[in-house]
This record gives C-alpha cells, structure tokens and sequence, in this order.
C-alpha cells in the first residue's frame, strides 16, 4: 500500500443530493404504486369525481413528501480516506466506503438526469462486492467526488496536479478505439441473439392478456383458445417468433445506442444507451479475460462481438456480473487489432494456431448428445402417454430432435480447442449457442482441475476447468474430453511462477 | 506423449496425504441422516401405491429395493470417496484430488489463497474435526475432516504463505 496520502484536511461534503433526487425518486414512487392507485381508484369509484380526485391527489402528495423527507435525510461525504452515504428517516443508515476498496466509478444517466443535466455515480467495490449509489448529482458534485476518489487513490503529486486541472481532463476524451456506426447498429440489433429476455418479455405479456383482456374479446380471435389445434400453435409461435426479434432489435438499441469505447489513463471507458446513457470505467489491470462471441447469426457473416471479464462483480451489464459488452458488433479479422490497442496484455501472438480435440472425443460428443435427444423423447413420450387425451406416440413427433442434437454435438466437437502462446496467454474455444474464444493470462487463473470420468480414463481424455476472479459464466473456462496430456501440460503452463 | 509415464513428469507427483478415517465416520453420519429423510419419502409412496392401486407387490418390493440401495450406498460411499481422497498443501500450491467414479484433481496456488475458513459442523465437533474452507477470488475448494490441531496448523501455514494480512 502507498502510504503517501494528500493531506488529510481535503474533504468533500457534506453534502445532500442535486434535487432533482426528489422528482425521480418522485417519478419512481408513483410507479412502484401503481397497483395502490388502482386500488384507491376502485374503492372510491362510487363516491364523486371531487372525492375521487382528491383521494389520488392526497395518495400523490403523500409519495412527494416522503421522497422529500428521504431528500433532506440524505447525505454524503468524502473523507478521512472513505466514502460515506447516510440514508434513512427514521433508521439512519450510514455506508461506509474505504477509498482502497474502490475498484472503478461508473456513472449512468437517466432520462430524467440528462433533462438536468446530473448523473448517478455507481461506486464499485472490490471483493465484497458492495456497491454504493449516489443517485443524482450534479456535474460539479460528480467531478469533485470522482477527482477526490482519484487523487485518494493514486496520492501521487502529479495526479493531484493532474486531478486540479480535473475540468480539461473531463473534456478530453483520451484515445477512441471504436465508435459505433448506425449502420453497425442496426446489424447488431438484427443479428443479436437477445431472444431470451424478448421471449420472457412476450410470456408476460401473453399471462397478463388473459389475466386482464375480458373473455368477450378472445372470442373474436381468428382461433379458437381452447382448441390448441395445431395450425393456431404454429401461428402463435411464429408471431411470438417476430415479436421476439422485434424486441431484441429494440433492445439493442437501448442498449447500444451511439456506443463508443475509448482508453482514457489506464482504464477502458464505455459510454453508451439510448434511455440510461451509461459510462463505465473498466481500469485495464483489472481485466481478467476478453471473450470473441460468434453468435450463429454472425458468425456466417464474420462478424463477432467482443466480451470483456472483470472482477468486479456489478461492473457489467445486468444480464452478467462482472461480464461487458467492449464491442457490440466487429469483423471478426478486426478484432485482434483492437485487443492490441485496448488490452495489449490480451493480444495473442499472430501465427498462434487453435489445437483441436482428440478424434477419439468426437464418439463421446455425439454419444451425450444423441443421449440428450432421446431422454427429452422419453420424457415427452411419459408426458403425452400419462395425459390421457393424447395417443402417447405423439412424444415421437420429436424424433427429428436427434439427429439435430447430434449435428450440435458434431458442431461443439469441432469448435472446441485451446491454444497457450508463446507468453503463456491461454486461449480456449467452446461452442454454447455462440462460438466463444476466450484469452486469459497465467497471472490471472486462480484454480485449475483436471477431471476423469471412469469412461474418461478408459479413452485417456480429460475435463480441464481453469477459474478465473469473479462469477461470471465465462469466468471458467472449460474444455470437455481433451487429451489428458494435453490436459496435464496446459495445468503446468499455467502453474503461478514462485513470488521472489 | 500419450502414457501416462511421459506425462507424469509434467505435473507434480499426486497429493500425498490422506483424509483422517474419522472422515468415513463423519460423512456416513451424514448419508445416514440424508438416507433417513429419503427412506420417509419412499414409505410415504410406497404407502400411497398400496392404497390407490393393485400393485401391493411392486410397491413393497420396489420400496425394500430402494431403501437397501439407500442403506447400501450410504454405507460404503464414504468408504470408497475416503480412499481416492488426497490432499497436499505445498510451498507454492495446494493439490486435492478426490472422486471414485469421476476423479477430480484442483490445483490452487498459494498466491490466490483470499482467506480461510475453519468450518466445524455438529457432527465434526463430535469427532473432533474440522473442514478447512479455502477461499480464492473464484470461489472455494475445502479439505474436510482435519482433525482440529492439523485444521489450524494447516490454515496458519497457509497464511503465512500467501502473506494474508490479518484484518479481524
């Protein structure tokens, strides 16, 4: 640890929030009670529309006031080497930060915030993975707090220096690597594989339709509800099948809207978003892996997006701790490139050549695939025989599903292999749905295991896992059935040299 | 380098040491306990079968089947998974190495050691045991079953390795 502070006496706040604070916090109340206005609405339907009006007005004036209080309840400051965040009314509620637990500083801005003109700062913590929010400050606010932050941090003269002429840095963007093009955009949003939360999205839709649409109006559908005949299913999946790419294009455009990445001191800065304009601060030391993504609508064409891990657990999007997008959308041959310039430690050697799994693996991929196909046959089969309505041979309509798993099982066979270049950076490659090649460095594995099933050892063949700091998915690294000497000689490279 | 013989050189030779046997003790207490709770769902259906169906016979002696194999399992797993367990904490690495059916070897090295837990369950206080809970930034491997004094002596000496600075 550095022990040459800035003087002590350098503080920032006390301090209450911008005020804008109250009217999001407002926005949101009334949002989050929604459900308590349409009850108020119903109970005093009968009564007149003066009663009625006053009623919501009271409910209204009841959240604005609370959110003030909460307002005028909360501060923060910056001192003594921590950040601190006292909160509560009643039960106050005081948050500590230590300034050498601050791992990055990200700051997002919501509609409402860009109207104002203030932020939000996401102060991230290493380890335990605490993170305090600072909702709505001001530009002034969020300059102090982030400079103070900085020159705790780093406590050298020049940084403080650099820190004073805090403004000029501010309108420095530092060195762009990769701008977002519209047309880059609108490739991403119709090539992303965001299904998933589109689907979950379209499920709740469809429960609160029947939940709330009166049975009248299912009545004019040009199919009947009851009836799953077959033709209305497939209608169904096909519209839900749009309505899900629909969705996933929108999403990428929330959350990639005019996306740039630019290297600022030693750190990676994201800004992006449509709604929520984001900007994420991912210091370059903590890196610990960057991962190509071919999704299977990509891949054909090229194209890729690029993954970044780091160890902090809540630096990334919501759908992955830890896990950020570092480019939505990138010719596959460009991206080595940009490794170079944005993670140079990540850049592997040019003539590096991905090694393939042993033939002898092939059997076992497609032997755990077919067995996944027909498992999910057997149960279907159950399924149909136990309802009684159904013939029980209708669980073999999915016998199709076979050879398909298997040919996935082929295409996981074929994806799968692992490189280690000539400054032990580690490259795995696996097929999930996407194509995904990772590199990692020796210094950044935390454990590594091999593992033999009894059919394994029979074969010769191994699982290697090799973890790596944080919890993210692709945070481990896993080749299944590699040769075991392979295996053995991978787990020896990777070996942490002895601390002198 | 195919055989095994080429490739042995490459890493370390396997983990020396075994478990403590009070290890069988302890985790066939546990199956036994797990195995009690099961053996309650199979009467509990094997019950329900008698008296909804005509099949006295196939729940009686399906039921008897699993509740031995219940017993069976119970009994012996801890036997087998005491003997392919080793363990061996290192100058710059701990080593483990366990499983029967799938053998499992894990490689933590010292450097990435966090902190440690010492984990004493009701039925390791018994025995006078401990687990040690190692804990890395991407998560935990544990050495069960230390006896108490080996469980200390083995999380000090860790510590002392990886320079762990004592916050508590």
């Amino acid at each position: 640890m550095n022990d040459s502070r800035p003087p002590a006496a350098e503080t920032v706040g006390p301090a209450r929030l911008h005020p804008v604070w109250v009217l999001s916090a407002f926005a949101n109340g009334v949002r989050n009670s929604i459900a308590l206005f349409i009850g108020v609405g119903l109970s005093l339907r009968s009564q007149s529309g003066l009663v009625l009006l006053g009623g919501i007005a009271g409910l209204l004036l009841l959240i604005l006031g609370y959110r003030l209080l909460q307002w005028l309840r909360t501060s923060y400051a910056a001192a003594d080497g921590t950040v601190t965040l006292q909160t509560g009314i009643l039960n106050r509620i005081e948050r500590v930060v230590p300034v050498e637990r601050i791992q990055n500083v990200n700051t997002v801005a919501t509609p409402i915030d860009r109207l104002f003109g203030t932020l939000q700062l996401a102060i991230e913590t290493a380890g335990t993975g605490e993170r305090l929010t600072l909702e709505t400050l001001s530009r002034d606010q969020a300059a102090a707090l982030e400079g103070w932050i900085e020159r705790q941090r780093t406590g050298r003269p020049e940084a403080q220096a650099a820190a004073q002429a805090g403004q000029e840095r501010e309108q420095q963007p530092g060195t762009s690597l990769y701008v977002m093009s519209p047309s880059d955009l609108l490739a991403a949003g119709l090539t992303s594989g965001r299904v998933g939360p589109a689907l979950a999205l379209i499920a709740a839709a469809v429960r609160f339709g029947t939940d709330i649409v009166p049975e009248r109006y299912w009545e004019r559908l040009p199919f009947e509800p009851d009836d799953v005949s077959a033709r209305s299913l497939v209608i169904l999946l096909i519209v839900s099948a749009l309505l899900a790419w629909l969705l996933s294009i929108a999403s990428a455009f929330i959350a990639y809207w005019q996306f740039t990445l630019a290297l600022e001191d030693d750190a990676l800065i994201i800004t992006t978003g449509l709604l929520d304009r984001r900007r994420i601060v991912i210091p370059r030391a903590r890196i610990q892996a960057i991962s190509m993504i071919e999704g299977p609508l990509r891949q054909p064409f090229g194209y890729a997006s690029v993954m970044i891990e780091s160890a902090s657990r809540f630096a990334g999007e919501l759908e992955d701790a830890g896990s950020q997008t570092l480019v939505p959308l990138m010719r596959r041959d460009a991206i080595p490139d940009l490794i170079a310039r944005a993670a140079p430690g990540y850049h592997v050697d040019q003539d590096l050549t991905i090694e393939p799994l042993p033939r002898r693996a092939l059997r076992r991929y497609l032997v755990a695939s077919g067995r996944d196909g027909l498992l999910i046959i057997g149960a279907a089969t159950l399924f149909f025989a136990l309802l009684s309505r159904t013939p029980w041979w209708y669980g073999l309509a999915l016998l199709p599903l076979v050879p398909l798993l298997m040919l996935y099982g082929y295409a996981q066979f074929r994806d799968a292999g692992w490189a280690i270049d000539s400054h032990d950076r580690l490259v795995v490659r696996r097929r999930s749905i996407d194509r995904i090649t990772t590199i990692t460095q020796r210094q950044r594995v935390q454990t590594r295991s091999l593992s033999r099933s009894i059919f394994q050892r029979r074969a010769d063949l191994a699982t290697i896992t090799i973890k790596l700091a944080g919890r993210s998915a692709r945070g481990t690294m896993r080749l299944v059935h590699l040769d075991m000497s392979d295996g053995l000689r991978i787990a020896e490279r990777l070996r942490t040299l002895p601390r002198r | 380098m195919t055989t095994a013989e080429n490739t042995a050189t490459l890493l370390a030779p396997e983990p020396a040491h075994r478990l403590d046997r009070r290890a069988v003790s302890i985790w066939r207490f546990n199956n036994l306990l797990f195995a009690l709770l099961l053996m309650l769902f199979v009467v509990a259906a094997a019950w329900l079968m008698i008296r909804v169906s005509d099949w006295d016979w196939l729940a009686i002696s399906g039921g008897g089947v699993l509740i031995l194999s219940l017993l069976l399992i119970s009994w012996f797993q801890p036997e087998f998974a005491w003997r392919y367990w080793r363990f061996e904490v290192r100058d710059d690495e701990i080593d483990l190495k366990h499983g029967w059916l799938t053998a499992t070897r894990t490689l933590v090295p010292i450097s990435r050691v966090q902190h440690i837990d010492t984990r004493r369950g009701p039925v390791e206080r018994h025995f006078g045991a401990a687990t040690l809970v190692i804990h890395t930034a991407a998560g935990t491997v544990a050495i069960p079953a230390l006896p108490e004094a080996q469980a200390a002596s083995i999380a000090t000496r860790i510590t002392a390795l990886a320079n762990i600075h004592d916050d508590l």
